[in-house]
């Protein structure tokens, strides 16, 4: 049981310098979507590994095995043992808790949004229905979710010719039927849990940035790239409001106008499939620590 | 958008457009080219009160609606949450460009020459 419990948690450490390592690697923004493929692994598995590791260590006292613990339950159970347990439904529980309340968050604040948009914005039909928000500081955004909305400012449309305003509409659009939110989704709630930890923030912070470079991929495929690159500086580099950015955050966004202007080349087959092999073993990596404690 | 959105959109721009108070028969009759029955009015001014939309006081004889922030408060709010994503922990919208910094501005504008775009 002993065992059992360092090995997962030699599995959770090596996840943790695994996503430390994947945050700086360059690569990623030459094949976004394998890379992102990756990141869902790994955030599943370090979750749940976290989990089995909080159930080893409050059962560990028990019995050598789960089973044998489970079976001993009924017997009187020593202080230590207690302790143990009641940590690790803590540290389960709080998991659950801020998981759920990050989502119900995000969604309040989606539909209350969408409210004010419907009740502001006007439509315009010429450009698939978009909402149009009469404001200066150009702007676009899409509010993802069962009713998506695609808005953007007057500032915009005043500020971008409509090759470019086109190309942003599809990066938008690209968000929305892919939908990208729930891809983000689990990240934003881990970064809820675990606002502490830096490699947990980067890498909500590297699957916004894959999430745009997807859009911007799906947008020059209609579009020309120097057109969408031309449209991020624009809309960019248009006048910084109150905000900004966090501390020491980038915006993402030179990474993108680099990328668009010099297509990178995409990953060779090989090591595509070594990504996803990845990907898979990982992904698999929870099962293999739940099987641990049984043997 | 539904039909009781579009109803709600236009109750809001009769309050926005009013110099004070209305009352419910005040709103249906500015819209009575809708053709629609007065209790459907007060559904709609009842539904954009909940919402935190509309302030309803009590007057000498009716209830008076009056809203809560003008049109141009509701754009700036809007506004300020699209623009302050950085700091929008929910993520609740994705937003074509981040602001950048007036460094990355210019960098921004050096590499799209280089390119000659």
């Amino acid at each position: 049981m002993l065992a059992a419990a360092v090995l997962q948690a030699v599995a959770l450490l090596a996840l943790y310098a695994g996503a430390a390592r994947l945050t700086g690697a360059g690569w990623t923004l030459h094949a976004p979507g394998p890379a992102l493929l990756l990141w869902q692994a790994l955030g599943l598995a370090a979750g749940l590994l976290a989990l089995e590791l909080a159930a080893t260590v409050a059962l560990a006292p028990l019995g050598a095995t789960h089973a044998r613990a489970l079976a001993a339950v009924p017997a009187p159970v020593p202080w230590w043992a207690w302790l143990a347990g009641v940590a690790g439904l803590a540290v389960l529980l709080r998991l659950g808790a801020v998981l759920l309340s990050s989502t119900v968050r995000t969604l309040r604040a989606r539909h209350r949004h969408r409210v004010l948009v419907d009740l502001v914005a006007t439509r315009n039909p010429l450009l698939r229905g978009t909402h149009v928000v009469d404001h200066d500081v150009p702007v676009a955004y899409c509010l993802p979710g069962l009713r998506p909305r695609v808005v953007v400012s007057r500032g915009v449309l005043t500020a971008l010719d409509e090759d470019e305003l086109r190309a942003v509409l599809e990066h938008e659009l690209a968000h929305v039927v892919q939908r990208h939110d729930l891809v983000v989704l689990p990240f934003v709630a881990l970064g809820a849990t675990f606002p502490w930890l830096a490699p947990v923030r980067r890498a909500q912070e590297q699957v916004a940035l894959l999430v745009e470079v997807l859009a911007d991929d799906q947008a020059v495929r209609r579009h020309d790239r120097r057109v969408l690159a031309r449209a991020l500086c624009k809309v960019g580099g248009a006048g910084a409001p109150a905000g900004g950015l966090g501390a020491g955050g980038t915006s993402g966004v030179l990474q993108r106008a680099a990328r668009l202007l010099e297509p990178p080349a995409p990953l060779p087959a090989l090591r595509t499939g070594l990504v996803l092999a990845t990907a898979a073993a990982v992904a698999l990596l929870p099962a293999v620590g739940l099987l641990l404690p049984l043997l | 958008m539904t039909r009781l959105g579009e109803l709600e959109r236009a109750a809001m721009q009769v309050v926005w457009a009013a110099p004070g108070a209305l009352t419910a028969r005040q709103v249906a009759d500015a819209l009575a080219d809708r053709e629609l029955a007065y209790t459907t009015w007060l559904t709609v001014l009842g539904r954009l009160e909940r919402k935190g939309l509309l302030a309803r006081a009590r007057d000498a004889r009716a209830h008076t609606y009056t809203p809560v922030g003008s049109r141009e408060d509701l754009v700036a709010g809007l506004m300020q949450q699209a623009l302050g994503q950085a700091d929008d922990r929910e993520a609740a919208l994705q937003r074509f460009a981040r602001s950048v910094t007036p460094d990355e501005a210019a960098a921004l504008r050096r590499a799209l020459d280089l390119a000659g775009g």
